[in-house]
C-alpha cells in the first residue's frame, strides 16, 4: 500500500511469536505465542499492566530482540536486527546527554541521511523542534530541560529520521499529567501534518491515553494479547467531545474490566472491590 | 535599653561578650594575612643570618602573592590559604635567618631558595621542557590506547571477561618497580622512561574506559541502536563522549603517578629533566637547589591539574 507521496507504507506482523530470556540459567518467559497484525498506517496502541510483555513486544518490533520462535514480519518479509524504517522513543534516557537538544536532532538526521551536511541537519533539526514546541531551547543540553521537553526533543528526532513505522514506548509514562495531556495532543497534531501516514505501535498502561489515540486497542495480558478493541473516533479527536460521549464510557469500562479481571485471577478468583 | 548602650553609659567597656569578640575577629580575619604580609616584609628587611643573598626573587614571590589576594578580596578560601602560606614563611624566615647555629646549607632561607629560580632559569626552563616531552609522549600514546582499547574491551563481553581480569593483575604493580629494569633493557632512557611512564597510566585509563563502557546505561544502548548508527558513529558519538567525564576525573591523578615515575626515572638515567635536577644536586649537597626542585615539580604538577580542570570545564559541558 502506497500514501499519496509515494512512500512505502508498512504492514507489521507477529506470528506466533514467544520470547524468553535465559537470565544465568534461569529461563523466563517474557512472550507466549503471541499473534497480531498493524495495517499500514494504522495507530495501534498495545496496553497492559507492568509485566505483561509490553515493552518487551516493542524491543522486538524494534529489532532489539529477536523472538525465541515465531516470526517477526515487516510487509511479508521476515524482519531481522534495528532499520531505518523504524523509529522508536523510548520513556527514558533516549537522548545523548552531551549533545544539545539541536544537536541531537541533527545527528539522528546525519544517522538517517547521511549526505547531509552538518548545517543542513542542524537548519532542518531546528524546524523539527520548533514543531515540538521547543524553539528557543535548542541549544540546551538534556539536563537543562524538564521531562517533557526532553520528550519532545526525542519525538523530534525520532521524526526528523522520517521513519515509516513509529515504535512508542510510553513515551508519555514520566511525565506530569497536564504535559501529559499538552504531548498527547502534541503528537497527534505533528502526526496529522507529517507527510506520509506512519505505521504506529503505540505501549501504554494508560486506558484514556490509548482511547485518545489510537484506531486499536490491543489487551495484553499473561504474555499475549488477550483482547482487542477498535476505536470508535474519527480524525481528528477532540479530547472533551471523546471524553463526554457514550462509546468512551462503554470502552473504557471494557477495557477496565479486562485490568480487573487480570487482576482477580492473580488473586486468586476473589471479588475485587474498589 | 541595650547593653551596648549601657556600656557607653559607664565609658570603658567592662566585658565582652562571646559574641562580641567572635564578631572583632570575623572583621580580623580579613586584615590578618595583610598584617602577617608586613611582618614578613619587615623580617626580611632585618638584618641576619643570610644577608649576602638577594632578596629581589623571595620579594617578586611575595609581591606576586599579596596582589593575588587582593586582587581576591572577597574569597575566604584565599584569605586562609594565604594566612597560613604567610605564616608557614615568616616560621621559614625566622628559623633560618634570625636564630643563630643554624646550617644554612641544610636549612637555607627563603630568599636563598627562590633566588635560585632567578639565577638557574634556563636550566629550570631546559629542565621543565625536557619532562614534559617525555611526560608528554608517554601520555599521548597510554590515553589514546588506553581509550581505544578500553572502549573495545568494554563493549564486547568476552574480551571484558578476559582481559579485565588480566589488566586487574597487572595494573597494581607500582611502575617504579620496573623502573630499573626498563631502563637496562630498553635501547635508550628516553624510550625507556616514555615506556614507564606510559604503563604508569596506561592501565588506569584502560580499566576506567572498560568499566564505564561495560556499564553503560542499556536504555542509551538501545536507544543508540534503534538510530541504526555505524560503528564510528557508535564509537567517536555515543561511547567516546560516555567516557570522557570519568576520564577527565582520572586525569589529575594520572599526571600525578606519571609525574612520580618520570622524577623516579631522571633519577636513575637522565641527563636533564626536573628530576634529573634535583638528583643531580643532591649529589652535591647544594640543598637550596634541591628545595628550589621540590618546589618546581610541585609548581608544574599543580599547573598541569589546573589545566586538566580547565580542559574539563570546556570540553564537559553536560552536567
Amino acid at each position: 500500500m502506497r500514501s499519496e507521496e509515494g512512500k512505502e507504507m508498512h504492514k507489521i506482523e507477529i506470528s506466533n511469536v514467544s520470547l524468553t530470556y535465559d537470565d544465568d540459567g534461569t529461563v523466563y518467559n517474557a512472550l507466549d505465542r503471541m499473534n497480531f497484525s498493524v495495517e499500514p498506517g494504522e495507530f495501534v496502541s498495545i496496553i497492559g499492566s507492568s509485566g505483561c510483555g509490553k515493552s518487551s513486544t516493542l524491543s522486538i518490533l524494534a529489532g532489539l530482540r529477536e523472538p525465541t520462535e515465531g516470526q517477526y514480519l515487516i510487509d511479508g518479509h521476515v524482519s531481522h536486527g534495528t532499520g531505518r524504517n523504524r523509529g522508536v522513543v523510548f520513556q527514558h534516557y533516549s537522548l545523548f546527554p552531551w549533545m544539545t537538544a539541536e544537536e541531537n536532532v541533527a545527528f539522528g538526521i546525519r544517522q538517517a541521511f547521511p549526505d547531509t551536511t552538518e548545517k543542513e541537519a542542524l537548519d532542518i533539526a531546528r524546524g523539527y523542534l520548533e514543531k515540538v514546541g521547543l524553539a528557543g531551547f535548542e541549544e540546551k543540553y538534556p539536563y537543562q530541560l524538564s521531562g517533557g521537553m526532553q520528550q519532545r526533543t526525542a519525538i523530534a528526532r525520532t521524526l526528523a529520521m522520517q521513519p515509516e513505522i513509529l515504535l512508542l514506548d510510553e513515551p508519555f509514562g514520566a511525565i506530569d499529567a497536564r504535559n501529559r495531556i499538552l504531548l498527547q495532543d502534541l503528537l497527534l497534531e505533528v502526526l496529522s501534518k507529517e507527510k506520509e501516514q506512519k505505521t504506529i505501535v503505540f505501549v501504554t498502561h494508560d486506558i484514556d491515553e490509548a482511547i485518545l489515540l489510537s484506531d486499536r486497542i490491543l489487551f495484553m495480558d499473561q504474555k499475549h494479547i488477550l483482547e482487542e478493541f477498535e476505536v470508535p473516533f474519527s480524525r481528528p479527536r477532540n479530547r472533551e467531545r471523546i471524553f463526554q460521549s457514550q462509546e468512551y464510557i462503554q470502552m473504557r469500562q471494557a477495557l477496565l474490566s479486562c485490568f480487573f479481571r487480570g487482576i482477580r485471577e492473580k488473586i486468586g478468583g476473589e471479588e475485587v472491590v474498589l | 535599653m541595650t547593653t551596648a548602650a549601657l556600656r557607653i553609659k559607664r565609658g570603658v567597656p567592662v566585658s565582652w561578650s562571646a559574641a562580641e569578640v567572635l564578631k572583632v575577629m570575623r572583621t580580623m580575619q580579613w586584615f590578618f594575612p595583610h598584617v602577617l604580609f608586613a611582618v614578613l616584609l619587615a623580617l626580611v628587611f632585618t638584618p641576619g643570618a643570610d644577608d649576602s643573598t638577594p632578596k629581589g626573587a623571595f620579594l617578586a614571590v611575595l609581591a606576586i602573592s599579596e596582589a593575588a589576594l587582593l586582587l581576591n578580596r572577597k574569597s575566604r578560601p584565599l584569605n586562609d590559604v594565604m594566612t597560613i602560606l604567610y605564616l608557614l614563611f615568616i616560621v621559614w624566615e625566622i628559623g633560618t635567618t634570625k636564630v643563630d647555629s643554624v646550617n644554612l646549607i641544610l636549612y637555607p632561607s627563603p630568599a636563598k631558595v627562590f633566588a635560585i629560580f632567578a639565577s638557574d632559569w634556563q636550566k629550570i626552563l631546559d629542565g621543565i621542557r625536557s619532562s614534559m616531552y617525555l611526560l608528554g609522549v608517554g601520555f599521548t600514546a597510554a590515553l589514546t590506547l588506553g581509550v581505544l582499547l578500553g572502549i573495545v574491551t568494554g563493549s564486547v563481553a568476552r574480551l571484558r571477561d578476559s582481559l579485565l581480569p588480566l589488566a586487574k593483575v597487572i595494573s597494581p604493580i607500582p611502575p617504579i618497580i620496573y623502573t630499573p629494569y626498563a631502563v637496562a633493557v630498553l635501547p635508550t632512557f628516553e624510550i625507556a622512561s616514555i615506556f614507564v611512564i606510559f604503563s604508569s597510566i596506561f592501565w588506569q585509563i584502560y580499566i576506567q574506559v572498560a568499566l564505564s563502557v561495560s556499564g553503560i546505561d542499556q536504555k542509551l544502548l538501545d536507544s543508540a541502536k534503534t538510530m541504526n548508527l555505524s560503528a564510528t558513529a557508535m564509537f567517536f558519538h555515543v561511547l567516546w563522549p560516555y567516557c570522557l567525564p570519568n576520564i577527565m576525573k582520572t586525569l589529575p591523578l594520572s599526571v600525578a603517578n606519571a609525574f612520580m615515575v618520570l622524577t623516579a626515572a631522571e633519577m636513575i638515567g637522565a641527563t636533564s629533566g626536573l628530576g634529573y635536577f634535583v638528583r643531580y644536586y643532591a649529589d652535591f649537597a647544594d640543598y637550596t637547589r634541591v628545595i628550589a626542585g621540590i618546589f618546581l615539580i610541585g609548581i608544574v604538577v599543580s599547573s598541569l591539574n589546573y589545566g586538566i580542570a580547565e580542559l574539563e570545564r570546556k570540553v564537559v559541558r553536560w552536567h
